[in-house]
């Protein structure tokens, strides 16, 4: 398998007043192509900032990010901003759906920014992978939060992504949609995407083929 | 979807603060255009007016010669006359064409509720008017009477009529009717030159004479000429546009100072929307930065927000403008010191295009802050959870 994200002695430290937080403190971590990972761990051990390495919107204070072999550390705004868009999908705990576009209109937005010419089709696939093909007029305010979390995942694909980053996906969710959601990540997974899910659920987390532990910005297992 | 759409649909969000925001920038845009149209269609009124009496230089005595050549053209009382002798001396001058004698008389009503403007007018003042056509005929005696159109209709008299005139007392057999000129002549009364210099006791005197020439370029040349004459002062029509305009400027200068704090207020008001906008969409601005839009991105979306803003305001603006420009020109007649009889706001294509112009330069100018702002947001401010 070739290995889509390496994360060598990588160390993040920030500073928050006078303190310096060292968030990430040293993680070597592989990720393979078409793995499910689950990402765990208390409150401040480094999640999001880990997340945020790897999705390329933070760099590391030292160490090597690699995502696809490209080396994003030393990479410019605009490139970084490139691969975000092509490489990688994200999905929020908030959704982050724009209120005033359909859902239909809200799986096409990324494409806005890739220049990428398309006729909904592709829009109109996704949402039927993720059960909504009925909803794709409907306005965010007019959708369920797990069905608002499933346009968000179908945006997260729109620009086929190699990897998939879910940021606690199932947190703002009751847990019949948190179900629904798990099972579109595991077929998903099943065609070969990449998955990186930061979670507190102990099921979403089980879900996945593989779970670190984090703890004070260290991986506790391997 | 076309960044052009998702700008425009996210002014759907506060419908009322974008509502509010479209309402001010229509009114500084209405206001814009009704000042550039004034600008152009004030000076073209009084030059048509100029045009319209056909006289190119007015001769009268020492003195104000603004307040010379406009009592011509508006009517009113110079307290002194030129001789009678000195219209044939003017005709004899070289390169004058044509010239007529006017005496001119403004006299109240006895309630005093209008001025009765009174022409004695020589028959040479009809070959300065070439755009004169006169229903019925020239005088016929010395109780003739010719009317303006508005005169006319005003007392619902028509030629071969009677007509009291309270103000002076005197009845008239109405030998002719001014067809409509849209100046100035449409609101006076005319009477034989003689008639006028015996009623108003200015026998063998005239107010001032008006001028044509041959050759305009020669203009200057033959105002030396008359200005050999004893006791006159010619005026070029052209210097009187220029005296009038300056007259008018200091009116000018308040409409500009008036449009320019309209103006601001509107783009001030419009800079707080984009702004608030911004401020409140950070966490958005981040998540897209996520999700692939560059800086350039945010930055072009903020600014298109912005010029949609000021296109819908600008639209809605221009249109009152026009719809209300009657309105508005009777308004601005009451501030002014001088009015020409055209009407004084002419909306042209032109001037929509350099408001719409200005009004976008100084909406995307108010849009620059919130853009670079929005630019400024950190793709980190989507995953952040708390």
């Amino acid at each position: 398998m070739n290995k889509t994200i390496e994360l060598n002695n990588v160390v993040k430290r920030y500073r928050r007043g006078t303190e310096e937080v060292h968030a990430i403190d040293g993680i070597n971590l592989s990720i393979e192509e078409g793995e499910f990972l689950s990402i765990v761990g208390p409150s401040g051990s480094g999640k999001t900032t880990l997340l945020n390495l790897i999705g390329c919107v933070d760099k590391p204070t030292s160490g090597s990010v690699k995502l696809d072999t490209i080396e994003v550390r030393s990479l410019k705004d605009r490139e970084l901003t490139k691969i975000r868009a092509k490489i990688i999908g994200f999905v929020f705990q908030q959704f982050f759906l724009l209120p005033t576009l359909t859902a239909l209109e809200n799986v096409e937005l990324p494409t806005l920014f890739t220049r990428k010419i398309t006729n909904n089709s592709r829009a109109r696939e996704l949402l039927t992978l993720v059960g909504l093909e009925n909803r794709e007029n409907h306005l965010p305010s007019q959708l369920s939060g797990g069905e608002m979390q499933r346009v968000a995942i179908a945006r997260a694909l729109i620009n086929e992504p190699k990897i998939l980053l879910a940021d606690e996906p199932t947190g703002n969710l009751d847990s019949q949609n948190a179900q629904i959601i798990m099972d579109i990540f595991r077929r998903l997974n099943q065609n070969s995407l990449t998955i990186i899910v930061v979670t507190h659920n102990i099921e979403l987390a089980q879900s996945a083929k593989r779970t670190i532990y984090l703890k004070d910005g260290k991986i506790l297992n391997q | 979807m076309t960044f052009f759409s998702l700008a425009f649909k996210n002014l759907k969000r506060h419908k009322i603060r974008t509502m509010l925001t479209i309402i001010g920038i229509a009114i500084a845009s209405s206001t814009l255009l009704s000042i550039l149209s004034f600008d152009a269609g004030y000076k073209k009124a009084l030059e048509e007016e100029l045009v319209g009496t056909g006289i190119h230089l007015f001769v009268s005595t020492e003195g104000c010669p603004l307040e010379a050549a406009s009592l011509i053209i508006r009517g009113g009382e110079i307290p002194r006359f030129l001789p009678m002798k000195n219209l044939e001396e003017v005709k004899k001058v070289e390169g004058v064409k044509e010239a007529g004698g006017f005496l001119i008389f403004s006299v109240p009503s006895p309630d005093g509720s209008k001025v009765d403007l009174f022409y004695g007018i020589t028959q040479d003042v009809l070959k300065l008017k070439p755009n004169w056509k006169i229903k019925g005929s020239w005088f016929k005696d010395e109780n003739s009477i010719i009317l303006g159109s508005e005169i006319a209709k005003l007392e619902k008299r028509d030629v071969g009529d009677k007509i009291y005139i309270q103000s002076i007392d005197k009845e008239f057999v109405i030998s002719g009717i001014l067809e409509r000129t849209y100046g100035q002549d449409d609101g006076f009364y005319f009477l034989p030159i003689e008639t006028a210099q015996k009623y108003f006791k200015k026998e063998g005197k005239l107010t001032a004479i008006g001028v044509q020439v041959w050759d305009i370029m020669e203009m200057e040349k033959i105002k030396s000429r008359l200005e050999i004459l004893p006791d006159v002062y010619v005026v070029p029509a052209e210097q009187m546009t220029r005296e009038i305009l300056k007259l008018v400027g200091g009116t000018k200068a308040l409409m500009y100072s008036i449009l320019f704090i309209v103006l601001m207020v509107s783009i001030l008001g419009l800079l707080n929307t984009i702004l608030m906008a911004t401020f409140e969409r950070q966490k958005e601005f981040g998540f897209l930065r996520c999700v692939g839009a560059g800086r350039g991105d945010l930055i072009k979306l903020i600014l298109l927000e912005t010029a949609s803003l000021c296109l819908l305001g600008g639209v809605i603006g221009f249109s009152f403008g026009f719809i209300f420009s009657t309105g508005i020109d009777q308004w601005i007649r009451q501030f002014l010191p001088y009015v020409p009889a055209g009407s004084l706001l002419r909306p042209s294509p032109n001037i929509v295009m350099v408001s719409l112009g200005i009004v976008l330069i100084l909406g995307i100018l108010a849009g620059l802050y919130p853009a670079w702002r929005a630019s400024k947001a950190s793709p980190m401010e989507a995953i952040r959870n708390e």
